[in-house]
Order: C-alpha cells, then sequence, then structure tokens
C-alpha cells in the first residue's frame, strides 16, 4: 500500500519476497548493472566475476544443508564434481580415452544438477541416523570415496593427473564455443557462459530465498535449531533431511556443470577435500544460514586473488621478491579472515551488511 | 473514486446526517471501500462498506427480534473493535439508544451504569466483560441478553441469557431475509429530536451522568464536518481507532468523521500495541489525549539517550533546526525560512523518526479531552507534525474551539469552531452554545438545569480567558486553588509543565488554603526504572524505586525545570506517590484523569507531612 509499506492485509503480501518497491527497484538496477559487465570488465576480472557467480551457486547448496537445515556436510566438492562429470559425458567430446555424447546444454544442465540430487538422496538415509560429528566423518569418508572414483574411473574422467576437456557449449542446436554475433555485437564464449551464470545465479538465489519463506525451510530451521523438538512438532526428519540433501546436491550439480567450462577441462584431483572445505569457508564468512550471505563470501573468496594482486602490483611488492608469493598471501588473508569472521561476527558478511543496514534502519534511534 | 473536496461539498450540501444514513448512502455507493481493518495474528482483516451494513441490517433486525425498540437501551462494553461500531450503528439505526463502557470499568460500575441506563442488552467483548455483568446479574431486571464476540472461555457458561455474537447474526439474518427493508423504513423514522447515544461522563466527582447525545446533534456535527478543526484535507483518509470508542472524543472521530469523510479505520490490536500499529497505519488523522503524547515524547527521548553518539548529534542538529521551524510556523504558517529548516531537519532525523513514531502521513494530529502542557506540542511541531489543540466535552459533543493551521497560538484551545457561540460568565466559566448542545443528563434534571441555562447556553465548569480570538483555559472552575496567601492558581497549568518530563506521570498539585505549592508525584516506572539501571541503583518495586534518594533528587531537579516555565508560584515541596495510580482502584477516571478529591484523602497523611 503506497506510504504504508508495513501494513499487510494478508500473509502472501507480508512474506512476499520483495515485500515493497524500493526493495524491487533497487534489484532490477542490480540485474540491469550486472548484465552492462561484459562490456567493460577485463577478462580477467570477467572470468572471476562468473566464477564468482557459480561459486554462489554451489554455497547455496552447502547453505541449504549445513546453515539452513544444520546438517555437518563435508563432502560438498563431490556433489559438484558429479555435476561436473555428467555434464562432461553428456555434453562433452569424446576421445580416444573419454566418452562423451556432445548433446544440447539444455540436457547436460538440468541432468547434472539431478545426478547429483540422486547421489545426495542416496546418501540422506546415513544422515538420518546420524548427527554432529558422526554425519561429518560419514560425509569426509565420502570425500575419499568420491576422490577414488575420479581418480580411475578414466574413461569418464581421464584419469589423475590428465582430466578431461568439460562439456562443450550448445545451446537449442546453437553451436556456441565459438561465440555469438548478435548484430554488431559479439559475445564470446565467456561472455555467454557469465549470462548463463547470471541468470542461473537469479534464478537459483530467488530459489533459497523462496525456500527460507516456505514450509520446507522452516522445517529445516526447525531441524536446526532442535532436531528432537522438529520432530515433536511433527516433522519428519528423514524426509526433510532428504530434502535438504537433495537440494543441496542439486544446487551443487548446477554449478559443477558449468564451472569448468570456463577454463576447458577438468582434472579429477580438483575434488579433493581442500576443495570441499573452501565452500564450507566462503559460507562461513559469507554468513551460514542466511540468503545474501553465500552470495558476498563466494564473491569475497573468489576476487580476493585478483584484489590481492592488484594491491602487491600497486605497492610494488610483486616486483622486489617479497618473501611471500601471492598465492602464500591469499590463503594466509583468507585463513585469518575465518578466524576473524568466527570470532567477531559468526554471521558473516551478511552480518556486516546486516548491522550496517540496521543502523540505518533505526534511524535515528540505535534500536 | 471520490475526492475529500467533493465529499466535503455533499456534506455543504445536503446539511449533515446521522451515520446510520450515511452508512447506508455509502453503502450503495461505494460498496467495495474498506471500512475497517482489523488486527489478527499479524495481519489487517478487511471490511467492506457493503459488509459493515449487512451487518448492520443483521444488528437492527436481531435486536428488534429481542424486543429492542425506538427509545431501548442497547449498551456496549468492549475495546474497540469492528463489533463495537456495528452494533452502535445497528442500534442507532432501529431507534435505540446505546451507551458504551468502558473495559476497565470494574462490577460496580458495571452494575451502576447498566442499572441507571436501563440497558437491555448488553454486548460484552470477552469472558472477563461477561464475567462483571454475570456478577452483578441479580441486581439488573432489565437486561434480556447478553452477546459476547469473543467465546474463548465461555464454552461451559450456562445462563441463557448469554448469546454468541455470531449466533446474534444469524438470528439477525433469518429476521433479514423475512423483511429486508426493516432496517431502512426504521432509519426513514430517525428524527433529529431522537436521542441517538448515551455518553456516561467519567466523572472526577460523584457517579457518572448520563448524556444525551441527539440525532440533531451527530447531524449538526456532521454538517460542520468540512470546517472544523480536526478534518483530514486529504483523500482516502485511514483513522487508527484507538481512543475509546465509548469516550465522545473517540466516537466523534472514528463514527462521525470517520464515516462521513468515507475513511477507513483501523482499529489497533491493544492500548500497548499502538505504537506499532500508529507505524503500520500511518493513519491521515490523529487524535490524541496527552497521555499518549507525553508518552511518545519521552519515549524519543529516552530512546536518543541510547543512540550513538552521531545520530545524537544530528538529533540535536535537526532539533535545532525543528525549533526553528515550530517558532516561525506559529507567526506565519507559509514561513520560507520554516520551510528550509523543516527540510533539513526531515532529511537529517526527523522524517525517519516520525516515520518510527506513525506520524509520517499525518494531515492533522490533534490534542483533547485533557490539557497539555505547550512544551508537548511544541516537541511535535518541530518534528513537522501538524498538531494542534482543540477543547470540546461530552455535554457539547465535544465541538468548542480549536487551533486551526492558518490560526495557532500555543498555550490556547483555539478559536471558536464554526457555528459555534462563545463567552464567559462573569466568574470566567466557559459558555457555549450552537446545535451540538446535548439534551441533557438522563435521569437527573437537576444536574441538567445546571449546565443548561434557558437560552441554551452550556455552562462547561471550565474557566477559561477569552480575548475575543482564541481561548485559553484556566482550569476546571472546582480545581482551581486558592492559597492562603489569597493568590489563584491553575493547577493543571503547573501539573502538565511537570509532567513534561519523560520521568513523571503524574503531578498532583496541592495548596488550596495553604501558604505554599506542593505537589504529589508519580513516577513513569519504565523511565525511571531504566535510568537507575544505568546508575547501577538498585530496586525493587514501584515504591522502592519512587522512595529512593536519587530518584528524588532527579524528580526535584525536574520540577525546577517545571518551575522556570510557569508563571504562577512554584512548587516547594514535593512527596512521592507510593502507588501506581489505577482505575480499579478508584484513583482514576475510564480515562486516566486522576481524581483529586481521592487522592487528596488517601495520600492525606504525605500531604500534611509536607506542610
Amino acid at each position: 500500500m503506497k506510504n504504508r509499506p508495513n501494513l499487510f492485509t494478508d500473509y502472501r503480501k507480508e512474506s512476499s519476497i520483495f515485500p515493497n518497491n524500493t526493495q524491487k527497484f533497487w534489484f532490477a538496477v542490480l540485474i540491469l548493472v550486472s548484465c552492462t559487465f561484459p562490456f567493460f570488465l577485463s577478462s580477467y576480472w570477467k572470468l572471476l566475476v562468473t566464477t564468482s557467480l557459480l561459486t554462489a551457486i554451489a554455497c547455496w547448496g552447502l547453505n541449504i544443508v549445513s546453515g539452513l537445515a544444520g546438517q555437518i556436510n563435508l563432502a560438498h566438492g563431490v556433489f559438484v564434481g558429479i555435476g561436473t562429470y555428467v555434464s562432461a559425458i553428456i555434453g562433452g567430446v569424446a576421445t580416444s580415452s573419454v566418452i562423451g555424447y556432445e548433446l544440447d546444454m539444455i540436457i547436460w544442465l538440468p541432468l547434472s544438477g539431478l545426478a547429483a540430487a540422486f547421489v545426495g538422496i542416496l546418501i540422506s538415509p546415513v544422515s538420518a541416523r546420524l548427527k554432529g560429528l558422526n554425519l561429518g566423518l560419514v560425509t569426509l569418508a565420502l570425500v575419499f570415496i568420491g576422490s577414488h572414483f575420479f581418480s580411475n574411473l578414466k574413461f569418464i574422467t581421464g584419469g589423475a593427473g590428465l582430466g578431461r576437456k568439460a562439456a562443450s557449449l550448445k545451446f537449442l542446436g546453437q553451436d556456441l564455443e565459438a561465440g555469438l554475433q548478435i548484430g554488431n555485437v559479439l559475445l564470446e564464449k565467456n561472455d555467454i557462459i557469465y549470462y548463463f551464470s547470471l541468470f542461473l545465479c537469479i534464478v537459483m538465489g530467488l530459489g533459497v530465498k523462496n525456500l527460507t519463506r516456505s514450509k520446507i525451510g522452516r522445517a529445516f530451521s526447525a531441524i536446526r535449531d532442535r532436531d528432537i523438538a522438529a520432530e515433536a512438532l511433527g516433522i519428519n526428519l528423514f524426509k526433510f533431511k532428504m530434502y535438504a540433501f537433495a537440494l543441496a546436491s542439486f544446487y551443487a550439480g548446477i554449478a559443477g556443470s558449468l564451472l569448468f567450462t570456463i577454463a576447458g577441462g577438468v582434472e579429477p584431483g580438483t575434488f579433493n577435500l581442500l576443495y570441499s572445505i573452501i565452500f564450507i569457508a566462503i559460507v562461513i564468512i559469507g554468513g551460514a544460514g542466511t540468503v545474501l550471505g553465500p552470495l558476498y563470501g563466494a564473491f569475497f573468496f573468489t576476487t580476493l586473488p585478483g584484489i590481492i594482486q592488484a594491491v602487491l602490483h600497486a605497492t610494488g611488492l610483486s616486483d622486489t621478491g617479497f618473501f611471500l608469493n601471492a598465492g602464500e598471501i591469499e590463503r594466509i588473508v583468507f585463513g585469518f579472515f575465518i578466524i576473524f569472521f568466527l570470532i567477531f561476527e559468526p554471521r558473516g558478511l551478511w552480518g556486516i551488511w546486516f548491522r550496517l543496514r540496521n543502523y540505518f534502519k533505526a534511524w535515528p534511534f540505535s534500536y | 473514486m471520490i475526492t475529500m473536496e467533493e465529499i466535503f461539498e455533499e456534506i455543504q450540501a445536503s446539511g449533515g446526517v446521522t451515520p446510520s444514513r450515511r452508512l447506508r448512502d455509502i453503502a450503495s455507493r461505494f460498496p467495495e471501500r474498506i471500512a475497517f481493518r482489523d488486527k489478527k495474528f499479524g495481519i489487517w482483516n478487511e471490511i467492506s462498506y457493503k459488509e459493515f451494513w449487512l451487518q448492520v441490517n443483521y444488528v437492527g433486525c436481531a435486536l428488534n427480534h429481542f424486543g429492542i425498540g425506538k427509545g431501548d437501551k442497547v449498551a456496549i462494553h468492549s475495546e474497540n473493535r469492528p463489533e463495537w461500531l456495528i452494533s452502535d450503528i445497528g442500534a442507532q439505526a432501529i431507534g435505540a439508544i446505546s451507551v458504551g463502557l468502558y473495559p476497565t470499568n470494574p462490577p460496580a460500575e458495571v452494575k451502576y451504569l447498566l442499572g441507571h441506563s436501563e440497558s437491555q442488552i448488553l454486548f460484552a467483548e470477552d469472558q472477563e466483560q461477561v464475567d462483571k455483568a454475570l456478577e452483578v446479574l441479580q441486581d439488573l431486571p432489565d437486561l434480556k441478553k447478553i452477546i459476547y464476540f469473543e467465546d474463548k472461555g465461555l464454552f461451559r457458561y450456562e445462563s441463557e441469557k448469554l448469546m454468541k455474537w455470531e449466533d446474534f447474526l444469524e438470528v439477525g439474518k433469518t429476521e433479514f431475509e423475512k423483511d429486508k427493508e426493516f432496517v431502512n423504513s426504521r432509519i426513514d423514522e430517525i428524527k433529529s429530536e431522537d436521542i441517538a447515544l448515551m455518553i456516561y461522563t467519567s466523572g472526577t466527582t460523584g457517579p457518572p451522568k448520563g448524556s444525551m447525545l441527539s440525532h440533531g446533534n451527530l447531524e449538526w456535527v456532521s454538517s460542520i464536518i468540512p470546517e472544523i478543526s480536526f478534518t483530514p484535507g486529504i483523500d482516502n483518509p485511514e483513522y487508527l481507532s484507538y481512543l475509546p470508542l465509548c469516550h465522545v472524543f473517540g466516537r466523534l472521530v472514528d463514527e462521525i468523521i470517520g464515516i462521513n469523510t468515507i475513511g477507513t479505520i483501523n482499529f489497533a490490536e491493544s492500548i500497548d500495541t499502538v505504537q506499532q500499529d500508529l507505524a503500520e497505519i500511518q493513519p491521515s488523522i490523529f487524535p490524541a489525549v496527552p497521555r499518549i503524547l507525553e508518552r511518545m515524547h519521552a519515549g524519543t527521548l529516552v530512546r536518543m539517550r541510547d543512540a550513538s553518539k552521531l545520530k545524537q548529534v544530528l538529533f540535536k542538529t535537526a532539533s535545532y533546526f525543528g525549533n526553528i521551524t515550530a517558532k516561525r510556523r506559529l507567526e506565519n504558517p507559509n514561513d520560507l525560512i520554516a520551510k528550509i529548516t523543516n527540510f533539513l531537519a526531515q532529511i537529517i532525523a526527523f522524517r525517519s523518526l516520525r516515520k518510527k513514531l506513525g506520524l509520517l502521513n499525518i494531515d492533522n494530529a490533534v490534542s483533547g479531552a485533557a490539557p497539555i502542557s505547550p512544551e508537548i506540542l511544541r516537541f511535535f511541531m518541530s518534528l513537522g507534525v501538524p498538531i494542534y489543540e482543540g477543547y470540546g466535552m461530552t455535554e457539547n459533543s465535544a465541538i468548542a474551539t480549536g487551533n486551526t493551521p492558518d490560526k495557532v497560538k500555543l498555550g490556547t484551545v483555539g478559536t471558536p469552531q464554526a457555528g459555534t457561540e462563545l463567552k464567559l460568565a462573569e466568574d470566567g466559566e466557559i459558555l457555549v452554545r450552537h446545535p451540538g448542545v446535548f439534551k441533557g443528563y438522563y435521569k437527573n434534571e437537576e444536574a441538567t438545569k445546571e449546565v443548561i441555562d434557558e437560552d441554551g447556553w452550556l455552562y462547561t465548569g471550565d474557566v477559561g480567558e477569552y480575548d475575543g480570538e482564541f481561548l485559553k483555559i484556566v482550569d476546571r472552575k472546582k480545581d482551581i486553588i486558592i492559597t492562603s496567601g489569597g493568590k489563584n492558581v491553575s493547577p493543571s497549568e503547573i501539573e502538565n509543565n511537570i509532567k513534561t518530563s519523560p520521568f513523571i506521570k503524574e503531578a498532583i498539585v496541592i495548596g488550596d488554603d495553604r501558604k505554599f505549592l506542593s505537589a504529589l508525584i508519580g513516577i513513569e516506572y519504565d523511565i525511571v526504572s531504566n535510568w537507575a539501571l544505568r546508575k547501577n541503583i538498585a530496586h525493587t518495586t514501584y515504591r522502592n524505586l519512587s522512595e529512593n534518594e536519587e530518584v528524588q533528587n532527579l524528580i526535584w531537579d525536574e520540577i525546577q525545570k517545571a518551575n522556570e516555565y510557569t508563571s504562577s508560584l512554584q512548587i516547594r515541596k514535593f512527596r512521592m506517590l507510593t502507588k501506581e495510580l489505577d482505575h480499579e482502584d478508584g484513583d482514576l477516571t475510564a480515562t486516566q484523569k486522576a481524581k483529586r478529591n481521592v487522592i487528596m484523602e488517601k495520600f492525606s497523611d504525605l500531604i500534611e507531612d509536607m506542610y
């Protein structure tokens, strides 16, 4: 209602994703600005932003199972890997050593998500039985099982140290590998991946937001806060934990399917324990259990190397043979931030945003 | 859609109609307009004018079914809610007379009010009110039925006089199906001299008296809506109904102005949530009593004290600009510099502050029902809220004088409203005459004669100063203090100055026939408690906190501040009230006014201690 943003005459309006026009407006502005990025960002930054968007999708997945439903999952990277390889089989090019069917993106994109979700469902009975540290151990085992399969299924992954090409971009019969000419504008392959990623990021981000306000999302929160109480409230733990794992894996699979098309190839050793732990770190830095947190975290993590390099370059340290190289500094800074956020702002980057927003929201008071 | 200007033109052309007729008119022309919003479980449920009118028909038919006819009394004992207005207008529509009871009325008063008014049907809100009525049922031979709005806790009640609101409406619906024109024809029969409603004045002395207001009174009030000081000038006005409907001020704004301007009346969840409801509704017109405004003022200052340094500095800057705005606007409402300072103050802090207070869309805020300190009004004016003090009472349909945007003078209650004649008696008592003056007290000829003379002048009982333009109220005639030195003092002016302090809730000035003035002080518990916590002052109860030495020092400082503003005598001594004043204990009237004589007696030892 005009001039009365907090007057709700039904629950639908009260729980809408964008409760007022201001939010709708800024969301639209954000999307429009994002659409113009490929035209002025350097190819390096374009790459970083695209990776951030896809990483954000994967992190939302982990956020669903860990942040919302409260289940430890150390094997998120494996599900990303499953997505990657399913897309590579269906959409990739066959060589003498690996299989590939060169099918359309419209087929491999959803299938890679669904395949990962399927594996997620397979392991969900374990999560219904176990919780806390025990569940963590099982998922840890999953990382090693996954690594083993990825290294040894050579006809799929190309084997350790070698790897294979990722899925090729073909959308509705249109081959996009060489880019796309629209009028006078030539969109390169990476631009196209960027737009796909942006679109998926928006859709899946809204999906998470929608989840948090739905019955399923509320059931997740109940399970996270106290599983026994949740069960007493009539929430079927088995069913909802399965939903959580399936949804989380679906997000991971979708992210995985596109994540390696940028670089073009993927090596099975990528999906090791560290890879999974990075997702956890991103969710913690961004803000577990929040919708925007993983997005912030993903951007922070992915663009950090770029920022550090820019800083090193600007201060001239990169040329003078500083005793740490960029990669080492990156890891130190990242590690520092994990500790910093756990101690000072457990709600992560989103928590900082939240405080900042509340500072202005409460104006002129402080609460 | 109809604009407010068109509505005003219509009213001027038609000359004012009684609420039931106006409702019938709106329901046929704008059936889908939202009449009520009622907050339940976080959601404002809407009721259209069509539905409102239909339910009024059901109530009218059902009342008739239970033998209520013209001139019979129907009582309503409830917090504000849609059913209140529906049953009220339903009763009025068939010529019955409605009587409102305060939700805080204890059983003894319920017995008196229902018995004295000879009410035959009682609309009770819930178990609490039903219990009160059942407790005194044997003394109320006239009472035929008790209709309750909420059935929670009432399943096992067996009195055959009880009936659920829904069942009552069902009866009405069946009757309505038999004769759809019944209520319509009854409305046509209403004559201006018929009594529409009775409002029992709270009575700071003696038992309440039932003031009878006729349909003619209501019609006259409706007719001057375009000209009175508290009329919204904007289209589709939103109202927040929180002032008790059994009080003339609440009834005037919601039932008469609200319906006549085809407004939407939003019912606050409860008196405790008014602040939050205000922020959600952001009403167009805000009728307020000093108590509410004092609380808002105190709440703002206290919360500002908790704000960060930067915010405090910005708030002070905004206040500086705001004070300039208020000062200049009092001299000239369209002052250019005031516009600039107001703009700056709004940007810095006041726009968001007003939004939090729920005063963002206010077209007109009115303070009435009791005297208010000019400092409080100045505060709201500095925020950019158009707020004006008005003056009226039950006996003159709440219409006498009011400040208006073009004619405003702080410390006065403004100029006479349209169609109002005003003069002072020789002893300074304010006399009012207009077609809205009531028909008399029910079953009390003697009291009626005391307040209305043969020429139709109403003796208000208030002493004032009138310069031909602005009226200034000195005090209630019977409250004026004459010290032993022979000086006349108006206690309410001093009391209001003292109550400007956020720490003080009640102040009762004493000094009649004494050598100097003193005061009994009641603290604002929440705020003083908060203050004490900051100072590490341990405390337990209200009394314990009141009697703390540091709190006493704090209060004395606040009184000193008030003394500086006071033109007459200064307060020399004070004592703390040892308990919070309360309606049920008989210290306050239902409208939260202190009963001076009761308090003087109750705390006589404290008073004697000071002299």
